[in-house]
């Protein structure tokens, strides 16, 4: 009877051990797979975005591309991270802000308005690849 | 890694281990000094394997190589259940089997580089294949096995792995050839015949032989790893259609020539019509399925050596008379799970034809398991091939460990590049 009984415990006991392999090796390709996916988030937000310089009243700006990972404001005024010195351009022009993966440009009631790609720039909006902006004269090309 | 602080590692090796135990329970006489041997070792083997592995070989993917162990377990406490002398071979199958899978990882860079000559893969894969019309012998209605000595082998599973190269450069270099339609035919976007030319014919003549020695599931393997691969590269559902369309002229021919064919569908339709007869096979798998349930009816308690060659075409019968539905279901989540890593490094493979020649194991892999398990429960019929790392068999055990070293070399390698 004894026998009988310890049998049947180890039958479940390898049953149980064929299961458990399976959902722990599961579990942990689970977390090792979250997080990877975490860090790989984490340098996605590292890595940078660009602005591509097009047009410039500046010959000495084309083509210079602008590497950047937190806020960036634009305009005329010295205090700014780029110094657009055209007469178009207002002292506190725009500013480019990250918000979770993307970024998004707010224009800081200039006069002359900032335009993407070609339409006037209402309060704010979030910048896709590729989007093209233009403040006063220059003319960006959004990269990411 | 997760997996070492959560202690899954001992899980694989406590299987035979258990086994051993519940046998000895029920047999005092079992308990011989080889047996205990060989149960140790193995124990210790599959503790040691992936630990050793994650040690020596720098960025190996860690988690392949405990799911294999844990099918080697399974096989050998299939075996153990099923016939003792079968126990002590499979062993040494698996023993062999992990000493060549090392020996590949370690020659991995020169094996590699025979991807460059696809032709020279392909034509060796055909004399492989062919060698056996002249050298072989016929064992259970089939001219798949060459004996020598006290062994026998079945060249066509090593054939699999020159194939799936050949595929893989063949593919790589041609791609863009095969991806240029120029020819429509109705909605058919095909390229020109040259170049698919030489991936028809080499594919075909490996296909024709099969079928004249009678290897059906072979023939059935190969053709979906073509299809796939093709499919794979190009991206072109035109390939698909093509090779459905093949598929069922073949399958329809070959119903009308061959006799043995016939036999196989007809027991598929209704095995019932004969159940004692041509058909008991198949009827026995089932029953022993139906009689698992959920649960399983328990190690030793079920009758799984009452179906015809179980220990290798019908193994899975016998872990789902003994083990129940959640015992299959492990078993074919352990396939699916080596699956995802695998395509997990394919994905980060930057050379193509690693890329390709992982994807084809991989894929291989698991299409032979359904072929074998869908023949078993009666989805299609029944073609007799192995499933991999349990069943029975020599040849099978080694080419799938060389498949997995590969596969594992790749991932080093590519880890390697990653993390430079």
């Amino acid at each position: 009877m004894t026998i009988k009984i310890l049998i049947t415990a180890l039958e479940y006991a390898l049953l149980f051990c064929i299961c458990a392999f399976v959902y722990k090796t599961m579990r942990a390709m689970y977390f090792d797979i979250r997080e990877k996916a975490y860090s790989k988030n984490e340098a996605h937000a590292e890595k940078k975005v660009a602005l591509l310089i097009l047009q410039s009243y500046d010959e000495r700006l084309l083509n210079k591309r602008i590497l950047f990972s937190d806020m960036l404001t634009l305009g005329r005024g010295p205090d700014n991270d780029i110094v657009l010195s055209d007469a178009y351009v207002s002292h506190h022009h725009a500013v480019i802000s990250p918000i979770k993966n993307q970024y998004q440009i707010e224009d800081l009631h200039s006069r002359n308005r900032t335009y993407v790609n070609e339409t006037e720039l209402d309060n704010k909006i979030f910048l896709q690849n590729e989007d093209i902006i233009k403040i006063g004269t220059t003319i960006f090309r959004f990269e990411r | 890694m997760y997996y070492l602080k959560n202690k899954t590692l001992c899980l694989q090796a406590l299987l035979p281990a258990l086994a051993m135990l519940i046998f000895y329970i029920r047999d005092n006489s079992v308990a011989t000094t080889e047996n205990l041997v060989i149960t140790t070792a193995a124990c210790l083997l599959f503790i040691a394997v992936p630990l050793a592995s994650r040690k020596f070989i720098k960025n190996i993917d860690g988690y392949i190589l405990p799911l294999i162990c844990f099918l080697c377990s399974m096989s050998l406490i299939m075996m153990l259940r099923l016939k003792m002398s079968l126990f002590h071979a499979q062993f040494r199958w698996i023993v062999i089997g992990m000493i060549l899978m090392f020996l590949t990882i370690y020659f991995s860079e020169k094996l590699l580089r025979l991807l460059d000559y696809p032709y020279i893969l392909g034509l060796c894969s055909i004399i492989v294949i062919g060698s056996v019309i002249i050298f072989g012998t016929e064992i259970g209605g089939g001219l798949n096995w060459i004996v020598i000595g006290p062994f026998q082998m079945q060249p066509a599973e090593f054939s699999k792995l020159l194939i799936l190269g050949f595929l893989a450069s063949y593919l790589q270099e041609n791609q863009n050839m095969l991806n240029l339609p120029n020819r429509h035919w109705g909605f058919l976007y095909l390229p020109p015949l040259r170049f698919f030319a030489p991936l028809v014919v080499i594919w075909g003549i490996a296909l024709l032989i099969f079928v004249y020695q009678r290897n059906l599931g072979f023939a059935l393997l190969f053709f979906g790893m073509a299809m796939m691969m093709t499919y794979a590269v190009t991206s072109n559902k035109s390939y698909i259609f093509l090779a459905v369309v093949f598929f069922i002229i073949a399958s329809f021919f070959s119903y009308m020539v061959f006799a043995h064919v016939r036999v196989r569908v007809i027991i598929w339709l209704n095995p019932w019509a004969d159940p004692m007869g041509q058909a008991y096979q198949i009827v026995q798998s089932l029953f022993a399925l139906g009689y698992g349930g959920l649960f399983g009816t328990g190690f030793f308690q079920g009758s799984p050596e009452i179906i015809p060659i179980v220990h290798t075409d019908f193994i899975f019968s016998a872990i789902g008379e003994e083990f129940g539905l959640i015992g299959v279901l492990a078993v074919i989540m352990t396939y699916l799970l080596i699956f995802f890593r695998s395509i997990k490094i394919a994905f980060s493979c930057t050379n193509e034809k690693y890329k390709l020649l992982s994807f084809g194991i991989a894929g291989t892999m698991l299409l032979q398991s359904f072929i074998i398990l869908a023949g078993d429960t009666k989805l299609i019929p029944l073609t007799g091939i192995t499933l991999p790392f349990i069943s029975y068999g020599g040849s099978s055990m080694l080419s799938e460990f060389m498949a997995m070293g590969l596969l594992l070399a790749i991932s080093a390698k590519e880890n390697y590049r990653a993390r430079q």
